[in-house]
């Protein structure tokens, strides 16, 4: 009787009151998690007593959930094959499901037995497959230390051990295994080889191995419907790597440029060298109380070319005026000469006229300036449930394209609750290179890049699971 | 090497090796016990089953490149089906050779009698102290004897249950059997299939 039979000849009762068991849920506090969890454990019908997944009855109970994909593996019971010059027979197969997790957690142990009477383990886990045979190591103490093993001279912490349970046996097995029963793996690497200890109530097992490609799996067991599908996987893998490697030397290329660019900001020079002040902290009346407003023309100046990438930044100079627990609205018009000559009628010397051209700019029909900001500076102080905070923005700054190069004004216009001198807010100008743009290029890159990287490792048009 | 005749049936018996110590006539399947004597009569006892083996009781050929001639087994049963312990010679000396479900281990180190901790407390994963020498349990069992064939060095009765280790010690795949009297050990290697050449 195969184990496959034992498995379905055993009853799913309970142990207390042979009551029959089914799926549920339990839902409790967990102290890591900060919050209620739900988990899954088996519950008997009858006395409603809970299998939760340190039981074998947990697993008896939820084997369906663990081995519903238990054919989309690269070997089969009975495959035969030749693998590095050793012929080996598929006898049977275990599954296992690691313990302390809850979600499926599975990896498959494929029995075979070689032409040289050796038994040996194919494991299955997450598209990889690595081959292990018995070992007997120089040095083995696995219980002198509380904490760890020692194995020809090398520590592995008992902590790194994992649970490992019995979902699925099928096939000839070198003993009868029992759905549920556990086994304390350790896994560690010593001189550049796998090495994995098992261990039961009845027996310890130490098996070396080293990774296969499903590749000399395909050709070793001639598995003969997968080559192509294989190689195409391969060759697109290859192809989504080239890819990748494309849009990485794109990336860096663009953080070059990018690089370049922020180096490479030219100012325009004398934006506030002369100024007309129409209004000085003048009070004014809305609808929150009163406010100071003050106008300010600064200008003439030159915008060297057209259809460019400027970067314009208005700030408070804390040098001149400090913005202490106040706040300061601002509006910043770029105004272009030939513009404001045309309102004036050729009087842009007036400086009267100007004055009452900007007092009413909002009435204008067709709008003065050729770009305009509108922002906030502020300071804030206060308490929370963190203690005392004190806040400030004293700063703005954004791009713009102006499409024509010619003189230019810059009409400013601040709002106060207190008095402010008109000289404590300052502004530059600068011709960008557009770094900003070789930012958003090398994100876009970024995210192709990405994709190729996760492609060149997942495509896969084999119906199981093949890592790299 | 001494010619005898079965104290049973009287067929001749011819022992190869002067450490065995029961021969079971190929003829009547007799156990007979060797001693200064001539031949007692121990019991008699079916033949085995013919399972698969590399081996018959005289086979001759190379193991590891040596030559060795398979003078006797002794067949146990256990949970995961049988074993068979071969007593053989091996370039000259005593040697043991395991074969269970087509794995195949050879043991030329041989501790007889040797002191070691009480078999109910054993677990797997445990060091022991066996003599000397520090080895760690991999697996305790039960096995059964069922038979034996040819010469043996050791003997049990047919339908004896006896206690085995498989330990691991400096390298070395360990076996350990308890029977009533005694306790022995084994130290050897495990062997592939191609270690092996059978003449014939």
């Amino acid at each position: 009787m195969g184990a496959d039979d034992k498995k379905e000849l055993k009853a799913l009762k309970c142990a207390k009151c042979g009551g029959d068991l089914v799926k549920g849920s339990r839902s409790h506090y967990d102290d890591e998690e900060e919050e209620t969890v739900t988990i899954p454990v088996a519950r008997c019908i009858q006395c409603n007593t809970e299998y939760d997944q340190h039981t074998s009855e947990y697993y008896e109970v939820f084997a369906d959930d663990l081995t519903y994909d238990k054919d989309s593996t690269v070997f089969k019971l009975g495959l035969k094959g030749k693998l590095k010059g050793i012929e080996y027979e598929i006898i049977g197969r275990l599954r296992y499901q690691e313990e302390e997790e809850y979600e499926k957690s599975t990896w498959d142990e494929w029995v075979a037995v070689s032409e040289d009477g050796v038994f040996h383990y194919f494991v299955e886990e997450d598209g990889r497959i690595d081959s292990y045979e018995e070992y007997i190591p120089e040095s083995i103490d696995m219980e002198s230390s509380g904490s760890s093993i020692e194995f020809e001279g090398k520590k592995i912490k008992k902590s790194e051990g994992y649970i490992g349970r019995i979902v699925l046996a099928e096939g000839e097995l070198p003993w009868t295994p029992e759905i549920g029963e556990a086994t304390l793996c350790y896994d560690f690497k010593k001189d550049g080889l796998n090495y994995t200890i098992e261990k039961t109530d009845d027996e310890v097992s130490i098996t070396k191995g080293e990774k296969l490609s499903h590749g000399e799996i395909i050709d070793a067991f001639n598995i003969g419907g997968y080559k192509d599908l294989y190689a195409n996987t391969l060759k697109k893998r290859k192809s989504f790597r080239w890819e990748s490697r494309i849009y990485l030397a794109a990336m860096l290329f663009c953080l070059i440029l990018s690089a370049y660019s922020c180096l490479g900001d030219k100012p325009v020079p004398g934006v506030m060298n002369s100024k007309s002040i129409f209004m000085n902290n003048s009070p004014v009346n809305d609808a929150e109380g009163s406010v100071y407003e003050s106008q300010i023309l600064y200008g003439p100046f030159d915008i060297p070319e057209g259809d460019k990438l400027y970067n314009v930044s208005v700030q408070v100079n804390q040098q001149v005026e400090p913005l202490n627990l106040e706040w300061l609205s601002f509006r910043f018009m770029l105004v272009g000469e030939s513009r404001l000559n045309d309102l004036s009628e050729g009087k842009i010397n007036d400086s009267a006229l100007l004055g009452d051209i900007f007092e009413n700019i909002d009435a204008l029909p067709e709008p003065l300036e050729s770009y305009v900001i509108i922002g906030d500076f502020w300071d804030e102080e206060g308490r929370d449930s963190d203690g005392y905070w004190h806040e400030s923005d004293l700063s703005y700054d954004t791009d713009f394209v102006l499409d024509d190069a010619g003189k230019y004004y810059v009409y400013l216009e601040l709002f106060s609750n207190n008095k402010k001198d008109v000289n404590s807010v300052v502004f530059a100008i600068s011709q960008s290179k557009g770094y900003r743009y070789y930012i958003v290029i090398f994100f876009v890159f970024f995210i192709l890049w990405g994709v190729s990287k996760i492609r060149s490792r997942s495509y896969n048009e084999l119906p199981f699971e093949m890592s790299e | 090497m001494s010619s005898m005749n079965c104290s049973s049936c009287g067929a001749p018996v011819e022992i190869k090796n002067r450490f065995s110590k029961v021969f079971v006539c190929g003829y009547c399947s007799t156990h007979l016990k060797v001693s200064e004597s001539g031949l007692d009569i121990a019991g008699k006892y079916p033949k085995l089953a013919e399972f698969p083996s590399v081996f018959q009781v005289g086979s001759r050929g190379t193991i590891l490149g040596k030559p060795f001639a398979a003078l006797g087994r002794m067949r146990y049963k256990y949970q995961g089906g049988h074993y068979d312990e071969w007593f053989i010679e091996l370039d000259g000396e005593n040697a043991w050779f395991t074969e269970d479900e087509g794995t195949f281990t050879l043991y030329t180190d041989l501790y007889e009698a040797v002191d070691i901790p009480d078999i109910t407390s054993i677990k797997a994963g445990q060091n022991i102290m066996v003599g000397d020498k520090k080895v760690m349990v991999k697996e305790k069992g039960h096995a059964v004897v069922e038979g034996g064939e040819g010469e043996l060095y050791f003997y049990v009765e047919p339908g004896t249950e006896v206690v085995y280790l498989d330990a691991v010690s400096e390298g070395k795949k360990v076996s350990v059997e308890y029977t009533e009297n005694e306790v022995e050990m084994f130290a050897g290697r495990p062997l592939l299939k191609r270690d092996i050449v059978v003449e014939g």
